[in-house]
């Protein structure tokens, strides 16, 4: 198997969960966070991109922000499932 | 004097605190406000968590696909790099096959590649006579097999016996040698008594010969 393909599979495995979180989001949010999180642009810039004041972005921002909130705590929550087993395997490994 | 900053002022500040870009007096005036507003610390938390979500992603590519000529790696959607001449004869190639290729209809459309047509009668009788092969061929070596069984169980029934008739011979001998010894400590044994009586006769014989001269010689001098 090519090294690039290992790769990819990981990184789709690692993604999955952020996927998932994002795709329950609207679309007006999903972009806002999107652009600000994601792709690490500043206020003026997506302000520039979608052609609204800064204000006017950093609010769509919040907003957004306030929409997910529940949800990107179950993701962070699934996240530290996903690490459950790997603990438990460095906790009991040495008595083992 | 330091003047408190409202929830307004704060949210503005607050991508820039958590990124770590404020002077050092906004960033102790956002810690003054956010240690006793709430809503604002849930606000810092959500983009805490957010950021830390999105430096969990991991860009991703279109995967290489090993297309090309040797070790040569191409994108997926690049257009072929095979030269026209062998497009060419393999185009040619096709189209010799296809001027091969013979159609009938005899038997539902049947496609034969430049050779000799076979009817539907002579496969089947081709079939059987394959299949009477194969079959004899099998009986054969079933046949085999079963006599190299049976010559190799004779062999071991045959080695059991021998083994078993010499351990009897050797418990054989070994009796009579015992019984022998037995006889011969018995027939001493029994030698040795009679020779102890014979001698306790004598002697009482002896005995008596005296007592009757003893009693002989008194009655003379009576």
């Amino acid at each position: 198997m090519d090294e690039n393909a290992v790769d990819v599979a990981l990184n789709i495995d690692r993604n999955r969960g952020v996927v998932t979180m994002m795709s329950s989001l609207p679309s007006e949010p999903k972009q806002a966070i999107e652009l600000k999180f994601f792709q690490h642009f500043t206020f003026d810039e997506i302000a520039g991109q979608l052609g609204i004041s800064s204000n006017t972005a950093k609010s769509r921002v919040y907003a957004a922000l306030k929409k997910c909130a529940n949800k990107i705590q179950t993701y962070h929550w699934l996240r530290r499932a996903h690490d459950i087993p790997v603990l438990l395997r460095t906790m009991f490994e040495p008595a083992l | 004097m330091t003047s408190q900053y409202s929830c307004e002022q704060c949210l503005n500040l607050l991508f820039d605190y958590a990124d770590n870009q404020l002077k050092p007096l906004e960033r102790q005036l956002v810690d003054q406000h956010l240690q006793h507003c709430d809503d604002c610390n849930t606000e810092l938390s959500s983009i805490w968590n957010m950021q830390s979500a999105s430096n969990e992603w991991a860009d991703q590519r279109v995967p290489l696909l090993n297309k090309g000529w040797g070790n040569k790696k191409q994108y997926f959607f690049e257009p072929s790099p095979w030269p026209k001449r062998i497009q060419w004869t393999s185009s040619f190639a096709s189209v010799l096959v296809l001027t091969q290729a013979r159609f009938s209809t005899i038997d539902g459309l049947t496609v034969d590649f430049a050779s000799d047509f076979i009817s539907h009668n002579e496969l089947s009788l081709q079939l059987t006579n394959l299949q009477a092969r194969n079959q004899m061929q099998l009986n054969s070596r079933v046949q085999k097999l079963t006599s190299q069984q049976v010559e190799t169980n004779q062999l071991l029934l045959c080695t059991v016996l021998s083994a078993s008739q010499q351990e009897r011979r050797e418990d054989l001998g070994n009796l009579l040698v015992l019984w022998e010894e037995e006889l011969n400590s018995r027939t001493l044994s029994t030698e040795e008594s009679l020779r102890f009586l014979i001698s306790e006769q004598l002697q009482d014989r002896r005995e008596i010969q005296d007592l009757n001269a003893a009693i002989l010689s008194n009655n003379r001098n009576f």
